[in-house]
């Protein structure tokens, strides 16, 4: 599909991004779920290094891991993107992440129906 | 939270393929709108499927909702050129020759 | 992966802290309870939260886990003894055990409890909201 400025590199990453914090939502879900779990470590997707990775071109999405061989790959192709972090959860620090990935996510769904906006002022010519 | 800086390669319409160059003969013109129809419906049908997918769990709700606006835009764009076709033709007809 | 698995993990969250509550209800109501069905006084109970998988085929690094209480156990250490030879329920020696139930610990548990089961409803909250935002997409 050609349609340009549909399909650019801006639009891409917001997409990409959108994806990314939903699955970030649930990570922290996981991890206020488990608040009180003993032996239960927290898990983290780090933002900067995956947008650079994601910029530069060399992001891993690998959906296969080692724990189990009869296990089918391309459940879920953003695994290899959350890391163990070996820390205890600390839920005021979990909170805080938390608002921030909603703001981001707030903030990329913004930019997206802006640009949506500006595609459709063009294509209806402002007589709406 | 650091706000990540956009290189050039990030934002430069690399699928900006848009329209090729303006087309020279009828031919060319005719395959164009017809590439067009087929990728509006494309865009429906990828919609159709997001949409069904976001209710059965699937797919995100921001997934469904892009591709349903991508859907909608892509028609609009489509009726819009038809519009000016039409327009255009009625001009022709209206020349005295 | 949906927005909608995030909400299922925090259901898992209120589950498991309100099982807690429960237990913890149950501790503090059998604070003086010297006779239970099983004979012997009442034994503070707790509950065991395990982190699982959120769905069976899910079992690999990088998926979030649910938690779930698997078991709920009581604890036999600790028993108050009070010599008391009239009291119905004293044994040869003249004793009655009272429960191992801590009333001040049980309420600092209380609270904790009660802030990891507000905390999963703010994980709620936000679920919602950002899928709200979502449908703003198409105007």
């Amino acid at each position: 599909m050609s349609w340009g400025v549909l399909t650019d590199g801006a639009m891409r990453l917001l997409e990409k991004t959108l994806d990314w914090r939903v699955q970030n939502q649930q990570v922290i879900a996981g991890n206020i779920a488990n608040l009180d779990t003993p032996q239960y470590t927290r898990k983290e997707m780090d933002f900067e290094n995956i947008l650079q990775s994601y910029t530069r071109g060399n992001l891993q999405t690998v959906s296969i891991t080692k724990t189990d061989p009869g296990h089918l790959g391309g459940a879920n192709p953003g695994a290899g993107l959350v890391e163990e972090t070996g820390d205890e959860v600390d839920l005021d620090q979990e909170v805080v992440r938390m608002s921030k990935n909603q703001l981001a996510y707030n903030a990329s769904v913004q930019m997206l129906i802006k640009k949506l906006d500006i595609i459709r002022a063009a294509i209806e010519g402002g007589t709406k | 939270m650091k706000v990540m800086p956009l290189s050039p390669e990030l934002i430069s319409p690399q699928g900006a393929q848009s329209l090729e160059k303006p087309p020279g003969s009828r031919q060319e013109f005719e395959n164009l709108l017809g590439k067009m129809m087929n990728d509006v419906n494309q865009l429906q049908h990828d919609s159709d499927q997001k949409v069904s997918g976001s209710l059965l769990g699937q797919e995100e709700m921001h997934t469904a909702m892009l591709s349903l606006e991508k859907a909608n835009l892509g028609f609009k764009l489509l009726l819009q050129v038809r519009n000016k076709m039409v327009e255009a033709y009625q001009e022709l007809a209206r020349m005295q020759i | 992966m949906s927005m909608f698995k995030s909400m299922d993990l925090s259901a898992s969250g209120l589950t498991a802290q309100r099982q807690r509550l429960d237990v913890i209800a149950e501790n503090l109501a059998n604070i003086n309870t010297t006779r239970t069905a099983q004979g012997g006084p009442y034994k503070r109970k707790s509950v065991i939260m395990e982190a699982r998988p959120a769905e069976d085929f899910d079992s690999f690094l990088g998926s979030p886990e649910k938690v779930e209480v698997v078991q709920i156990t009581e604890d036999s250490k600790g028993l108050v003894p009070d010599y008391d030879p009239g009291h119905p329920d004293a044994n040869k020696d003249g004793t009655v055990l009272y429960p191992n139930v801590n009333p001040v610990s049980e309420m600092v548990h209380l609270m904790l409890a009660s802030r990891a089961y507000e905390a999963n409803v703010a994980v709620l909250r936000t679920g919602k909201t950002m899928a709200q935002k979502a449908l703003e997409i198409g105007r």
